[in-house]
């Protein structure tokens, strides 16, 4: 990914869109808490799995804390990594789809169309970073738990792939309250459930094309990476290293 | 954080200018009649009402978005001063907890034996009636175990348990009672101090969990980012010493592995290391008692005792005097044990020794406030104080119980034989909004509002830098035929007759709380209206002065002598530690039945949805066990059986097991599901306490047949492989 | 030699043996047929059940998305490929000793391009949407993904149906006419219709082998895209062990490997069957046996072509997955099926005595099919449980629903070549008679 501002200037002023969705995780204050993950949950109306399709393996969750062991007792490490979908300019997911289900929106988001989506499951092999889940059954909430399901983001059905979504439900009224107001939406105004909960402010969110947003600045990072960068895939997610001696 | 100000002054402007606060004018039983058409509900547009998270003692400020009269989500109050708009995974689940499928939706009385779960519904005439009866028969003679709570219900439960003669324990598992012990042995005050980790750059934990569930999660969270990447030119460094690694562990630079229960012996090392060295200059008053303290053992012996080499040692305390605010906290495995209050007090006075007391990146007090509701949390009870409360059941002096969203069946180890309470007393009243295991006990149940369907308070005094007086509203009708605590013990007041009704004139909680908080808002000198004041108090979703100033403290550290772990159960017969440790989601078990969290994998095992040993590497193999295997755990008192985890991060002598599964009772996705890690533990105590030490038991593990699946997120758990890190630069 | 019956003397018989199964039926043939057809209820049970309740039936789950159908998919078109090669390459080459081959092999190419269909359908999470495949016009203009391999794959797969029907169809066309003329009953009148009034003509004898010429080389080129489209699936994946140049030729090679095997069993039941030994001969199993001696050496060695450039890169990405083969999780799968599809044909087919040993082909056709099935699911699997990022490692084993519909498929496959048997002469009738005419003529 360029980091050069020359290139930044150029696409803001190519896109036909004026924004550009990026995230940044700084692993040295991730904390590993799960927060985000409870607050995705709540957000996405994602599924109760249940014990027996967690054990097997299918357990849905659009952000997920890897954790890597490193070393052995005493000198053991822990080590997280939040693992969300990476948002990538040249995502591996979109071309394979047959139905273009997964595509690319011009803001940089790789959208997934849920009543497109027939369940060939292409995209999620092809997703380097495992962020694509799939439903394998319809997913079932006792009452009144349903009660809670958030009416902006649709409830997904069997045999269809779903993924973070970096909150469209959120970017979308965010821009439309801007619009109403005939500006910009402001950096920070904008942010998606597991970035407005993070307890450490390990992730931030905003416009990647406002050379001002923090996102801009903290991409410039010397402990900036992406995972998996020489697949060449562009992940609108930067890491920032954790730090240590 | 600017932003998230700005975000939420938009936010709560348009709740405003469109809804003129819908849930601050009306009361609580014609908020939001849906069938009729309301101007203040536009379908499809959220409104957000500010509230106060009650999943555990933090007292986080939330905002709740309402939408069409349903509760969709719980974020952070980003105006509160716990926790800046950030809230932890227990209180976004709370929704689950309104929501939960198993909820009590009205009163009812025990049919067939007491225990045997069978329960018929009953009007809540008839059960205020028996209930009211019951209190009349057993005058003088009640009791009730309440999670604690504050504000104006603490300050109504307190003033007519008093006025009833009964006995109010307000009983929390996870307390910290040996750090509040320690913190008024060692400072003379009963009041927490805020850690003011943001501005430390250096952190020697002794074991404090503070990332996961201990004080204020969310507060140290916030204060964790700040002290890692919150300033341009430092970032903080943090060690922890603690024998499992923790969340919190995992998070420090390094994790120093030590025997259990020799915390307070390395903090006497690494004082005498600070003494010997001359790094720190102690006041006359402290001289003499610290060197005798400090030079009790040799370095060498405490290295073989603690297992931390004495290079560690001296470069720890060298580490703590070359940092510029460095700050020492202890808590978690350091604390359950029989020497706990001990071992926090030397780490207190460790901080004394760098300076810590009253400075920035230290230990502050401030100066003490007057609240809305003149009582603050009344003291919590240790587990001794339950003991005691057992004693008077078993001689009649107490008879009738009553239960508050406490467990005591599920969180006391069954070695405590805390169930004679329960066989001893003649009638047992629950409050409690599930079946849990000890409300099952009950005869009568007459379940609470959920916290998102009730007014109330919670007043934070402890752990923060200003005083937080949180207020919570209705944020959507009762979905039940259940009542509030607060009104329902107003109800049965003036049922009973004067004198009660004379001290508790108010009809409900609401009214009560109100009339407090009128106290207050019109002393604050304001022009302004009480009502236009409580809106504005509701809006932000309570009240913190500004600019408290700090207390001078004095240190009054005893002379300690250091006394040595004990543990139940010879080292012969069981060569193993046992460490229950409060699981990240279920915390002590009460978020069992919410099946977010019950999903939520754990984030060290990464297990879900059931109990797991842990056992370090070595220490299986020396067993021949194998990761999946399942063993059976035995002490003195009990045994469990689970499937073993093996984690890297553990002390090769112990053992760890999450706490929270294995309920009785407590719903469909509580009940039956895993294992309590209580049931092992024998009674032993930290004696100045009074707090169970659950790290006091010792153990052993042997393979039995079978293997189970247990959820894991970590596909590759599966295999014995030990992940690997790639491409990713280093995390 | 005067005392041999001249070709002329022989068509009579030739006609009454190999028009005989489409006459004569036992009671055997309709037990199997009952039997196969159990299976096929069975299997389509199955199917329904997995249909009404989710594709989570499967033993599927992340990152493993693909599994036993893909596998399938897989294979049965390599099976396909038997009928093609056998009948296409071999006509090209003018090799006369195909001529009691062809039809049966074409044949499987059928059944088994009509079974590989059905294996896309099982996989889908929404089958119900599967026209969304299909660019049919619609009020969104949406179109299929055409960037897509899988719309390759349904590209290639649906012109290799139709041509291989084409292929199939135009020598069949005489013996359709024979059957007309020899067989009464309602069937005279659909052979009439399936024979398009040949009459043996010069000019019609002409046109067929015109047509005949033409199509196959077409038939050649289609069958190997195909198969190079299957591979590519895999290989345009970004997933490690699958992103591979040698995808496409391996996966051809591979195909013709197990279609070879697949028309050995073949050949060997029906001669068994219907007493065809005049016909099948042993010559014949020797010369197949040739044909899967090279296929054997072909994909070895283009099989350790790949692993070799995988191992002396040593690239972690790509050693988790060969790891996991070589000696780790999947070891034992891996080294059976490197016995089944190189070892054990090598070793046995290079000896001239074992060749001509039908039993011992009929043997080694089945190894290699069970070899190459497994194979399938080694190139599956393996590479989807070691994405690159650790943490999400996992196992798949395919469920008891993925067995009963696998074996209902495999069942369907034979009962619908038992019936294509009573339909359809396994020998080309006039192919053979012409191939005694030129062994007379030479």
């Amino acid at each position: 990914m360029s980091q050069d501002p020359q290139a930044t200037e150029e696409y803001s002023k190519t896109a036909a869109s004026p924004y550009k969705w990026e995230m940044v995780v700084d692993l040295d204050r991730c904390s590993g808490c799960e927060a985000c993950v409870v607050a995705c949950h709540a957000e996405n109306n994602i599924r109760i799995s249940g014990e027996e399709e967690a054990a097997e393996g299918r357990a849905i969750n659009w952000i997920r804390i890897e954790r890597y062991w490193e070393g052995d007792y005493p000198n053991v490490k822990a080590k997280f990594l939040p693992v969300m979908c990476q948002h990538c300019d040249d995502a591996p997911c979109e071309p394979v789809c047959p139905v273009y289900a997964s595509y690319h929106t011009p803001e940089g988001l790789n959208a997934q169309v849920y009543n497109r989506c027939i369940g060939v499951r292409y995209c999620g092999n092809n997703c380097p970073y495992v962020a694509r889940q799939f439903n394998w059954f319809d997913p079932h909430w006792d009452e009144p738990l349903a009660e809670q399901l958030n009416p902006d983001v649709s409830v997904r059905s069997g045999g269809v792939m779903e993924k973070c979504t970096f909150c469209v439900q959120r970017i979308r009224s965010g821009k439309e309250a801007a619009h109403k107001e005939g500006r910009r939406v402001r950096d920070g105004e904008i942010t998606p459930a597991c970035v407005q909960s993070c307890p450490t402010s390990a992730l931030i969110f905003g416009d990647r094309n406002d050379p001002d947003s923090r996102v801009s600045h903290l991409k410039k990072s010397r402990r900036g990476f992406h995972l998996m960068e020489s697949l060449g895939t562009h992940p609108a997610v930067t890491y920032l290293r954790r730090l240590s001696e | 954080m600017n932003l998230y100000r700005r975000t939420l002054l938009k936010i709560l402007g348009l709740t405003a200018a469109g809804s003129s606060l819908p849930g601050c004018e009306r009361e609580v039983h014609n908020l939001v009649p849906y069938l009729l058409p309301d101007d203040n509900i536009v379908p499809g547009v959220a409104n957000w009402y500010t509230s106060t998270c009650q999943e555990c003692e933090a007292g986080c400020g939330t905002i709740v978005r309402v939408m069409e009269g349903r509760a969709k989500k719980i974020e952070g109050n980003p105006k509160h001063p716990v926790n800046e708009g950030k809230l932890c995974a227990r209180g976004q689940a709370a929704l689950q907890g309104l929501y939960n499928p198993d909820r009590l939706q009205g009163p009812l009385r025990r049919e067939g034996k007491r225990g045997q779960g069978q329960f018929r519904p009953i009007t809540w005439e008839e059960g205020l009636a028996e209930w009211v009866e019951q209190l009349r028969t057993h005058a003088g003679k009640s009791a009730m175990i309440t999670r604690p709570v504050s504000g104006t219900l603490a300050s109504l439960l307190t003033t007519l348990m008093d006025s009833l003669s009964g006995r109010l324990v307000m009983y929390e598992s996870t307390g910290e009672q040996t750090l509040r012990t320690a913190n008024h042995l060692s400072f003379g005050t009963h009041d927490l101090p805020y850690y003011d980790l943001a501005n430390a750059d250096y952190l020697l934990s002794f074991g404090a969990p503070f990332l996961e569930h201990w004080l204020s999660p969310v507060s140290f969270g916030v204060a964790y980012g700040k002290f890692r990447q919150g300033r341009p030119l430092v970032r903080g460094r943090f060690i922890q010493v603690e024998p499992r690694l923790s969340l919190t562990a995992s998070n420090a630079d390094q994790w120093i592995p030590l025997r259990p229960g020799t915390e307070g012996l390395l903090a006497i090392g690494i004082g005498q290391v600070l003494l010997r060295d001359g790094l720190t200059e102690l006041s006359s008053f402290h001289r003499t008692s610290f060197h005798q303290t400090f030079s009790a053992f040799s370095l060498e012996d405490i290295s073989t005792k603690t297992e931390v080499s004495e290079e560690m040692i001296t470069q720890l305390a060298h580490e703590l005097t070359s940092a510029n605010a460095p700050l020492i906290l202890g808590g978690g495995p350091a604390a359950a044990q029989t020497n706990g209050t001990t071992t926090l007090i030397l780490i207190n006075a460790l901080n004394v020794m760098i300076g810590a007391i009253g400075r920035r990146g230290g230990l502050q007090w401030m100066e003490p406030q007057i609240s809305p509701v003149d009582l603050a949390r009344p003291g919590l009870a240790s587990e001794l104080t339950l003991m005691d409360l057992a004693g008077e059941f078993e001689q009649g002096s107490r008879t009738l119980l009553h239960l508050y969203r406490a467990d005591p069946l599920f969180t006391l180890p069954p070695s405590l034989k805390f169930e004679r309470v329960f066989d001893h007393a003649q009638f047992i009243v629950s409050f409690s909004s599930f079946l849990d295991d000890s409300t099952s006990m009950a005869d009568l149940i007459l379940p609470d509002h959920d916290p998102l369907e009730s007014w109330g308070d919670v007043v934070q005094q402890d752990t923060i830098p200003v005083p937080a007086w949180s207020v919570s509203q209705p944020v959507v009708r009762a979905l039940y035929d259940t009542r509030p605590i607060g009104d329902v013990w107003l109800d049965a007041a003036h049922r009973l007759g004067e004198p009660l009704r004379e001290r508790v004139p108010w009809n409900t909680l609401h009214d009560m709380l109100k009339s407090r908080w009128q106290t207050v808002l019109t002393k604050h000198d304001s022009p302004q209206s009480f009502e236009t004041r409580w809106r504005e108090t509701l809006q932000e979703g309570g009240l913190w002065p500004s600019n408290i100033p700090m207390r001078q403290t004095n240190t009054v550290i005893p002379s300690i002598t250091y006394k040595p772990p004990e543990f139940l159960g010879n080292s012969s017969e069981y060569p193993l530690y046992c460490y229950p440790y409060p699981s990240l989601g279920l915390h002590d078990g009460r978020g069992a039945n919410r099946p977010w969290l019950q999903e939520l994998p754990d984030p060290l095992t990464t297990g879900m949805w059931g109990s797991w040993i842990e056992l370090n590497p070595t220490t299986a193999k020396a067993l021949g066990i194998h990761p999946g295997d399942r063993v059976r755990v035995t002490s003195g008192y009990g045994s469990i059986e689970a499937s073993v985890m093996v984690f890297p991060g553990l002390h090769p002598d112990m053992i760890a097991i999450p706490m929270g599964q294995g309920h009785r009772a407590y719903g469909r996705y509580a009940k039956g599901r895993g294992v309590n890690p209580m049931v092992l533990l024998g009674p032993s105590f930290d004696g100045q306490s009074g707090s169970l030490a659950t790290g006091g038991t010792r153990v052993r593990v042997e393979r039995i047949k079978g293997g189970s699946r247990l959820p894991m997120l970590e596909e590759s758990g599966k295999n014995p492989v030990i992940g690997r890190i790639q491409e990713t630069g280093g995390l | 030699m005067t005392d041999r019956p001249t070709v002329w003397e022989e068509m009579p018989k030739i006609n009454r043996d190999l028009l005989s199964p489409l006459q004569t039926t036992t009671w055997t043939y309709y037990l199997w047929v009952g039997v196969l057809s159990c299976f096929v209820a069975a299997g389509a049970g199955a199917w329904t059940y997995q249909i009404q309740t989710g594709i989570g039936q499967t033993d599927l789950h992340h990152p493993i998305f693909w599994g036993s159908y893909i596998a399938s998919f897989v294979f049965w078109i390599g099976v396909s490929h038997s009928g093609t090669f056998i009948s296409g390459v071999l006509r090209l080459t003018n090799a006369e000793w195909r001529r009691p081959v062809t039809r049966m092999a074409e044949l499987m190419t059928v059944v088994a391009l009509l079974v590989t269909t059905l294996f896309v359908f099982y996989h889908l999470g929404r089958v119900w949407r599967f026209y969304y495949l299909i660019p049919y016009p619609n009020q969104r203009e949406l179109w299929p993904n055409f960037r897509s391999p899988l719309m390759w794959d349904a590209t290639a797969i649906f012109t290799y149906a139709t041509a291989s029907t084409i292929y199939i169809y135009l020598p069949l066309i005489p013996d359709f006419a024979l059957a007309r003329d020899r067989i009464q009953g309602w069937r005279k009148t659909v052979y009439g219709w399936l024979a398009i009034g040949w009459h043996g003509s010069q000019a019609q004898w002409r046109t067929l082998e015109m047509a005949i010429r033409i199509i196959t080389p077409l038939i050649v080129m289609v069958m190997i895209s195909v198969h190079s489209i299957v591979g590519f699936d895999f290989s345009m994946a970004l997933v490690p062990a699958w992103h591979s140049t040698i995808f496409a030729p391996y996966f051809v090679v591979g195909a013709v490997h197990s279609g070879l095997g697949m028309v050995v069993i073949g050949l060997y039941t029906l001669r068994r069957v219907y007493r065809l030994h005049e016909y099948v001969r042993t010559e014949h199993f020797e010369k197949l046996g040739k044909l899967l001696l090279v296929t054997t050496l072909l994909l070895a060695y283009m099989y350790f072509a790949e692993q070799l450039t995988v191992w002396y890169g040593q690239v972690p990405d790509h050693m988790a997955v060969q790891n996991s083969l070589l000696y780790g999780a999947y070891a034992v799968p891996f080294w059976f099926m490197v016995s089944c599809i190189y070892i054990i044909p090598l070793v046995t087919l290079v000896w001239p005595r074992f060749r001509q040993w039908p039993v011992g082909l009929m043997m080694i056709g089945l190894i290699i099919n069970l070899g190459m099935y497994i194979e399938r699911m080694l190139i599956i699997v393996p590479p989807l449980a070691r994405p690159r990022l650790s943490f999400q490692w996992d196992e798949y084993f395919p469920s008891l629903i993925e067995f009963a519909i696998l074996v209902g498929t495999l069942a369907l496959a034979l009962l619908l070549y038992s019936l294509a048997v009573k339909f359809v002469p396994v020998i080309s009738i006039w192919e053979e008679k012409l191939g005694k005419k030129h062994a007379q003529e030479h």
